[in-house]
């Protein structure tokens, strides 16, 4: 499922993540399932644009 | 006969020119000569024909728009005013606009386009789209196979932001037959769905990039649905494409650089983003606990309250206890006390009877034997027994007891 949204829409979702946590009115028991789904998303973020960088380090390199 | 300053004079002649229509606002073609580049950015040249020269100066803030580099023998047109340099008396051309001789009528086009197309409302403001997003998934770019502005789209895509997924469409880019190429291609890719479209080409003459400034394009640009960014030619060129597109870019590479964020950026934004969960989530459990020791503190003391209460209670428990013992206690003895004197006058009392009743049994027994004795009975007594027949009588003394005394006799035979 979370492999459909595009980049622009996990990053939204991940700021509203923040945002909704930010804001407060979460009790603690849904405070922890929205960090454990952000914690997930930024991982999952992260990932795939540390993939793009290394391609990128792999392609310069070949072109050297 | 009046005389006047040189001053005056050539006042009064620039006057007369300045303020003359027809000299203002001139189109007028020649061929440059001794043409020189002020290291101020200024143009100084002198434009001639074949029986006349007239010199020329053309400001920096005219010439940062010239689309060619201009050198003596170049045929040219300028766009200028007529004016005199008072110090030193000279007839001059103020040039504002400069073009290759030729390229005059182009301009000419490119201007009443420009204006048709602006009164239709092609250009407004309102009628443009904001980008539609921050990390572009998926774009279509228009560009001249093989091109320079290709190869500098496909590296600046790599360099800032790898994720998005890059469609090069090769268009024709020059020449009369582009703008029907570009015009295909748009409609094609407008209804692929991407995030947005890129029209580029690198820079060129103002012929070259003229396939720009087509009336169909504009239209066609116009009506698209999707996001297109135009980036023609360099910083200084603008093309009508430029000015229909919903965002224009002074250059192919800063048609990406504007749509793309940078990919390091973004990675510090997720890690931002994770930071500021833990943050969150940090302070979240902190104000909690807080919470938590604020609430058992009370608790605590409420506990400490009770505690005191619960003493205070056995305590009071405690002395009426003791004092119900000492009473009871109290109590306890009186009856003991009560009962000893009872028996001992109890005690008293029996022994007392007791004795008295001795007494009269003793008495009571000395009265029936007197009584006997008194009716003329006599107690025999042998040995201190008595003797109460004749058989137990033996040899010897006896006693004889009589009421009123007693005698020893002994047997007669």
């Amino acid at each position: 499922m979370a492999k459909e949204l595009t980049f622009e829409q996990q990053m939204k979702k991940l700021q509203d993540i923040v945002e909704k946590l930010e804001s407060g009115d979460v009790d603690l028991d849904a405070s922890i399932k929205l960090y454990e789904d952000g914690l997930k998303l930024s991982k999952e973020l992260k990932k795939q644009l540390l993939v793009f960088e290394d391609k990128i380090e792999k392609l310069g390199q070949e072109n050297e | 006969m009046q005389q006047i300053s040189v001053s005056a004079l050539l006042r009064y002649l620039k006057n007369k020119l300045d303020t003359d229509d027809n000299l203002q606002k001139l189109y007028v073609q020649g061929e440059i000569s001794n043409f020189h580049r002020h290291f101020s950015g200024h143009l100084y040249f002198t434009l001639k024909d074949e029986k006349a020269a007239i010199s020329c100066v053309m400001f920096k803030s005219a010439a940062v728009s010239l689309r060619f580099e201009p050198k003596n023998g170049d045929k040219v047109v300028v766009y200028a005013n007529t004016s005199i340099f008072e110090a030193s008396g000279q007839l001059q051309l103020y040039v504002q606009k400069m073009t290759p001789e030729g390229l005059g009528d182009l301009y000419a086009r490119y201007e009443a386009l420009k204006k048709k197309l602006a009164a239709e409302g092609k250009f407004a403001q309102e009628h443009k789209k904001e980008i539609p997003f921050i990390y572009p998934a998926k774009i279509a770019i228009l560009v001249g196979d093989k091109s320079a502005a290709m190869s500098d789209i496909i590296t600046c895509f790599r360099r800032r932001w790898p994720l998005c997924k890059t469609d090069y469409y090769p268009v024709l880019v020059q020449g009369e037959t582009a703008p029907s190429s570009i015009i295909r291609q748009l409609k094609i890719v407008d209804e692929l769905d991407y995030d947005a479209i890129i029209l580029a080409r690198g820079g060129g003459s103002f012929e070259d990039l003229f396939c720009f400034n087509d009336e169909e394009l504009v239209n066609t640009i116009y009506e698209l649905k999707t996001f297109i960014i135009s980036g023609v030619g360099h910083e200084q060129d603008f093309t009508l494409t430029d000015f229909v597109a919903d965002l224009r870019a002074p250059t192919p590479t800063a048609c990406v650089e504007l749509l793309t964020p940078d990919i390091d950026d973004v990675i510090l934004e997720v890690e931002a983003c994770k930071g500021r969960l833990d943050e969150i989530m940090k302070r979240k459990m902190n104000d909690r606990s807080m919470m938590l020791d604020f609430l058992s503190q009370k608790l605590i003391s409420y506990g400490n309250h009770f505690r005191q209460l619960s003493n205070d209670i056995d305590n009071t428990l405690n002395k009426i206890r003791s004092e119900l013992l000492h009473r009871i206690e109290l109590n306890r003895n009186d009856i003991n006390h009560n009962l000893y004197d009872l028996r001992v006058k109890l005690d008293f009392r029996l022994s007392d009877s007791a004795n008295k009743l001795d007494r009269l049994a003793t008495l009571l027994k000395a009265y029936n034997v007197e009584n006997v004795l008194n009716r003329g009975y006599v107690i025999v007594r042998q040995n201190d027994k008595v003797v109460k027949n004749r058989k137990q009588l033996q040899n010897g003394i006896f006693n004889m007891r009589f009421a009123d005394g007693e005698i020893n006799a002994q047997e007669v035979k």
